[in-house]
């Protein structure tokens, strides 16, 4: 095929050649014939020019003269036409040289042209000299010579383009074949090369992919050359045992380790050698799988004894892969020994310990378990089987599923999946449902076994029954709940109260300088709850300036003494408002737990009562200050007039003794009495607004002097009565001395007053501590008392009148009796109740009275 | 400034005596208290100017016996008053007969006479004086002054005190203090 | 008594009152010699003449017009030319309080002036007595202190 295409290709080459140089050829004749088509159009374009240059140059000289003729200016004159004409006609001469005709004609022109100029020359002279007429016969015979002349250029000019044609229409049928013929020889080549270049082409595509597939294999000859060699070096350098076989099994090649270790030489290897290597126990199994894989192509893979030249056998794990070719077919073995002795002591070690773990699982009272890196587990401790009344058949792998409470294995399932992803140890906890159905609580704690790399190899678990702390627990959350809930109420209870009370806590540590604020103590400021970060700086700028340098010192002292004993002091609160706070705390706890806890209350109300109650008091004191003064001047200003009445009459009576009858004496008796009964009055009822409006001052008061006091000013009284006065010691207590004066003065006045005539009064007090609890009439005494008793032989009254007598201006005689003014015992009351006691009084009509009043131990406003 | 001073009346008129007397250039013996002896007689115009000096003084020359003799009681009560001893163991009248070298009778009689009082009442008087005294002085207690001045007993000194002054003897001490405190100008 | 008679002054505003007070002087046994002023003005005019005898013992009320007892009495006290005189304040205030006021401020005697014109002779003369027995016997002035209620 190859071979006749070539020869093919050769006839295609031969007759392109012959093609194109038929086409050069004919283009080349055509080329010329054209260049000598375009060489006689020039030439006669060119004769034409000069012949018609010839007539323009005459044309020229007449124009000239014409304008001579006209204007009579020398300008007009321009000599050398005829030398230019000649020049031409030279030219033209050379030109047309070939065509003898032409040469005829050219000849022809050239007689009429010079007689022409001859005319023009005769005619300028003539214009000078001669007469108009001549002169038109000269030009008239000058233009007929011009018409010669371009007569017989015309004719000249045809002659040529004659010439030309006949030249040109010869070539004319030529003209469209040769283009034709040349077009499409041209188009052929182009075929046929086109052909031969595709043709051309393939075959050196052939011939290069051949060359690069011989590169290629080349190549990787080399490559398979490199790789052996280092197969080779490695298998020489790795302290592994390499080897090669056979695909029938016998081994062919061992690396120098292989050798080394064995310390068997290649010859004694080689083949089935190598088996004497194998710990005897062991190579019923190779043998076995050896020939397994031999036959089945897999790969080898077993572990092994293998023995070391020093006598002893170790673990070696083998691993023989297949070499095939591209169909499959084994074409050899290559195979690694690795010591994994180390890897097999762990194990073993493992395998011990988890002997051990199982032991000891199974002694323990927890549910124990064992599982793979996966978390597929393969044992549990007796106990397990023991709770769960189940075996190791249905429990192993995932099976202890089986055994979660269904309501929650779901959850159990994903925790426990996720966690043996993970690498570290888990807890859980899940019910397990026992062997009788009940469910119990177990808390499960697994933790990982890893190996030499850091992987998992193994799990190890417990189940601790923890239904009892659940339980526990469960009260337990219970309780805090209940505790919670009871803590929320009372603190709500407790900020409910602050806020009632007015008051907000703080706690504030010395050390860290953190305070706490209550919400009620923002509430306080004017602020919302917890609206800033409490500190010292910003509590200071909530103070009134004026009180500032007053808490900052305080605030010292307290720090110093220990003791919070701060006065109150302003704020002006977030909205403007002034108020007055007190703060109060207590320290406790030690170095960096020492605390300040307090309480910060608003006193502005208490302060507001207290300055009004100052106020009120104020008053008070001076509207009693004016009744005092009203009630002295006004008794001071009544009993003036008294006075004089007394004075008066009496000096009537005494001076005017003679002078006045005895019913005028009478009447002047009378008059001194009554005015003597007012007085009296008035002095009572001084007494008894004194003993309101006195200054009640409380103070240490002796009973026993008061009592001296007393006798000392009723000494006359006494004296007058022969009068005995028996007295107990009496006590000191607080009161009011004055007051207590009066009482006694009263009581032993009336005692004196009311005693039996011809009787000498005999006064007994007497005096002793009581604790009284009891409601006495409108009164309650509560507490510890003195009781003082007073009593006399007097006239005594009538026990209906008990209460009366005490009453403002009651009495029980007449005033011409016994002098009084029924003040007396009111007073007396009074003053008992002003120190918190009462008085009472019984009497036996014609043998005494007796008054009993309880004065309060240690009254204190 | 204040100054608390006390002073014995009898060495003061005393000396006051010996300068007057000093003055009028005459010779002298102050016999007693109440009593000058002059050598020399005394011309009316001496007499007069040693009067009138005198006066100046409040000091009088006592013309009448009588008047010379009650103030020879009443000196001779004062001084017995004011005894170191307590007054308890003096019997008044045994005391004054045996000073004055006279009867009681006499002696009181006089006095009455001219004084229009009792001597008993001058006596008491100078006691509750002493009393005074004593109160202001305050080194003693109302039990002490009273045993001291023969009071039967503080009952009894403070209704005397009483009766004499019209004050308790605390608040006779009150008053007192409450004179000293304020800023005043007593008298003498 | 064999002296001069004692010069009394009497101040008061009250006209019944002066007139109590000068019937009961009179029937004194003492030789007094007795002047009134109507008030504590009067009063210390009197006082402050130069040419005058000055009172042994001055009765002083305590309620007067322009200047009352109390004025009067600081005044005196004050007075180094005034010292001799013991004064008895007369009033109608029995006040305790007031009394012990008025012996603090230097009164002499205070008499609450009483309704028996029989009892205001007895004391009148307790008082002169007394008065002239401090002026003669060399008793204390100072101590001089009587309370007559």
């Amino acid at each position: 095929m190859k071979q006749l295409s070539k020869s093919f290709s050769t006839f295609l080459f031969i007759l392109l050649t012959g093609v194109l140089i038929v086409v050069a050829f004919v283009s080349y004749n055509k080329i010329l014939q054209y260049n000598k088509s375009v060489g006689a159009v020039m030439h006669t374009h060119e004769v034409k020019n000069k012949i018609v240059e010839v007539v323009s140059n005459l044309k020229d000289a007449e124009t000239w003269h014409r304008g001579y003729f006209l204007t009579d200016d020398s300008v007009f004159l321009h000599p050398g036409a005829e030398e230019r004409s000649n020049r031409v006609f030279a030219a033209l001469d050379s030109l047309i040289s070939d065509n003898p005709r032409q040469q005829e004609n050219l000849k022809k022109l050239k007689t009429l042209v010079d007689e022409r100029y001859f005319i023009l020359n005769t005619n300028l002279k003539l214009f000078k000299s001669s007469s108009p007429d001549l002169l038109k016969n000269a030009v008239l015979k000058g233009n007929n010579k011009m018409d010669e002349v371009s007569n017989h250029v015309a004719f000249m000019l045809q002659t040529e383009d004659a010439l030309l044609q006949k030249s040109i229409h010869a070539k004319d049928r030529t003209a469209i074949i040769t283009p034709i013929f040349l077009l499409s020889l041209s188009l052929f080549s182009i075929f046929v090369i086109t052909l031969f270049f595709f043709r051309l082409q393939k075959e050196t595509r052939e011939r290069i992919s051949i060359t690069e597939s011989n590169l290629l294999l080349q190549e990787a000859n080399q490559q398979i050359e490199a790789s052996e060699k280092r197969f080779r070096t490695l298998s020489e350098t790795i302290p592994h045992l390499i080897w090669t076989a056979t695909p029938d099994g016998k081994k062919n090649s061992f690396n120098q380790y292989f050798i080394n270790y064995t310390g068997l030489s290649f010859e004694e290897l080689v083949g089935d050698g190598w088996q004497k290597t194998i710990f005897p126990v062991d190579l019923e199994r190779e043998l076995q799988e050896w020939h397994h894989a031999i036959k089945t192509g897999e790969d080898f893979k077993i572990e092994k004894r293998v023995r070391h030249h020093s006598g002893t056998y170790r673990w070696h794990l083998s691993h023989g892969i297949a070499q095939k070719d591209n169909k499959g077919t084994i074409i050899g073995w290559i195979g690694t020994n690795t010591e994994i002795e180390d890897q097999k002591k762990i194990e073993e070690a493992l395998a011990k310990g988890e002997e051990q773990f199982r032991t000891f699982a199974n002694s323990i009272q927890n549910l124990a378990w064992i599982a793979n890196g996966e978390g597929w587990i393969y044992w549990y401790n007796q106990r397990w089987f023991d709770y769960t009344g189940t075996t190791l058949e249905e429990m192993k792998g995932w099976g202890w599923e089986k055994v979660h409470h269904p309501d929650h294995i779901k959850k159990v399932e994903a925790f426990v999946k996720e966690a043996w992803k993970k690498d570290e140890a888990f807890e859980a906890t899940f019910l397990l449902r026992r062997h009788d159905g009940e469910y119990h609580w177990f808390l499960t704690r697994a933790f990982p076994v890893k190996d030499a790399n850091g992987n998992i190899e193994r799990w190890i678990g417990t189940n601790t029954d923890i239904t009892e702390q659940k339980t526990f627990t469960e009260e337990l959350e219970t309780k805090v709940h209940e505790r919670t809930k009871e803590l929320q109420i009372r603190n709500q209870t407790f900020e409910l109260a602050e806020s009632i009370a007015k008051f907000g806590s703080y706690t504030w540590n010395i050390k860290t300088g953190e305070r706490l604020y209550s919400d009620n103590l923002f509430r306080l400021l004017d602020c919302k709850p917890q609206e800033f970060v409490p500190s010292f700086e910003k509590f200071l700028t909530f103070i009134h300036p004026d009180d500032l340098q007053q808490v900052l010192n305080n605030r010292k002292q307290t720090m110093q003494t220990g003791v919070l004993a701060e006065p109150p002091y302003r704020i002006v609160s977030k909205t403007g408002i002034i108020k007055y706070f007190r703060s109060s705390g207590k320290f406790s706890g030690e170095g960096d737990n020492r605390m300040l806890i307090g309480t910060i209350q608003d006193i502005s109300e208490e302060v507001a009562a207290s300055k009004q109650l100052i106020t009120k008091n104020l008053e008070l004191e001076n509207a009693n200050a004016e009744l005092a003064s009203f009630s002295y001047v006004a008794s001071h200003d009544l009993q003036e007039p008294l006075r004089k009445i007394q004075g008066f009459s009496k000096r009537i009576i005494d001076k005017e003794a003679e002078n006045l009858s005895d019913t005028a004496k009478d009447y002047f008796n009378r008059i001194n009495a009554a005015a003597k009964r007012m007085q009296n009055l008035i002095e009572s009822l001084l007494s008894f607004s004194r003993t309101n409006l006195s200054e009640v001052i409380f103070e240490k008061t002796d009973l026993n002097k008061t009592l001296l006091e007393v006798q000392t000013a009723l000494n006359e009284l006494i004296t007058q009565k022969n009068a005995v006065i028996e007295s107990q010691i009496l006590p000191s207590l607080n009161a009011v001395p004055v007051q207590m004066h009066q009482l006694f003065l009263n009581l032993i006045g009336n005692s004196l007053k009311y005693s039996k005539p011809e009787v000498a009064p005999h006064i007994q007090i007497t005096a002793e501590k009581v604790t009284i609890n009891e409601i006495t009439g409108q009164v309650e005494l509560y507490g510890e008392f003195w009781k003082i008793v007073i009593s006399d032989n007097g006239i005594g009254f009538e026990q209906q009148y008990e209460n009366k007598i005490f009453e403002l201006f009651q009495r029980l005689h007449g005033k011409t009796e016994y002098e009084g003014t029924g003040i007396g015992l009111a007073i007396c009351k009074k003053i008992v109740q002003a120190h918190n006691g009462t008085i009472t009084a019984t009497g036996q009509p014609g043998i005494g009275s007796t008054f009993t009043f309880f004065l309060s131990d240690n009254y204190k406003i | 400034m204040k100054l608390h001073i006390k002073y014995d009346m009898n060495i003061c008129s005393r000396i006051i005596l010996r300068e007057q007397m000093d003055k009028l250039q005459l010779p002298y013996t102050i016999t007693g208290l109440g009593e000058i002896e002059i050598k020399e007689t005394v011309s009316t115009e001496k007499y007069e100017e040693l009067e009138t000096n005198l006066n100046k003084y409040a000091i009088e020359i006592i013309n009448n016996p009588k008047n010379v003799f009650t103030q020879k009681i009443k000196d001779a009560i004062v001084e017995m008053v004011y005894l170191e001893e307590p007054l308890a163991t003096i019997k008044n009248s045994a005391y004054l007969a045996k000073k004055l070298n006279r009867s009681y009778t006499y002696i009181s009689g006089v006095f009455s006479e001219v004084t229009f009082t009792s001597i008993q009442n001058f006596i008491i008087l100078q006691k509750i004086e002493r009393a005074k005294q004593e109160i202001i002085e305050g080194k003693e207690t109302l039990t002490e002054i009273a045993w001291k001045l023969n009071f039967n007993s503080v009952a009894h000194l403070s209704n005397e005190f009483k009766k004499n002054t019209g004050l308790t003897p605390t608040a006779f001490q009150r008053i007192i203090k409450k004179r000293k405190e304020t800023d005043f100008t007593s008298q003498q | 008594m064999n002296h001069d008679a004692l010069h009394i002054l009497l101040a008061d505003d009250d006209d019944d009152d002066r007139l109590f007070f000068k019937d009961a002087i009179e029937e004194v046994k003492v030789k007094t010699v007795v002047t009134m002023v109507n008030d504590g003005v009067e009063l210390m005019d009197y006082l402050n003449k130069f040419d005058i005898q000055l009172p042994n013992l001055v009765f002083l009320d305590l309620n007067m017009p322009r200047k009352g007892g109390m004025e009067c009495l600081k005044e005196i006290r004050s007075n180094n030319r005034l010292k001799d005189i013991s004064i008895a304040i007369y009033s109608t205030s029995g006040l305790e309080k007031d009394i012990e006021e008025t012996f603090v401020k230097g009164a002499n005697i205070y008499i609450k002036k009483p309704n028996d014109f029989e009892v205001l002779k007895d004391i009148l003369a307790k008082v002169i007595t007394i008065n002239w027995q401090y002026h003669t016997s060399g008793l204390n002035r100072e101590n001089f202190l009587l309370n007559i209620q």
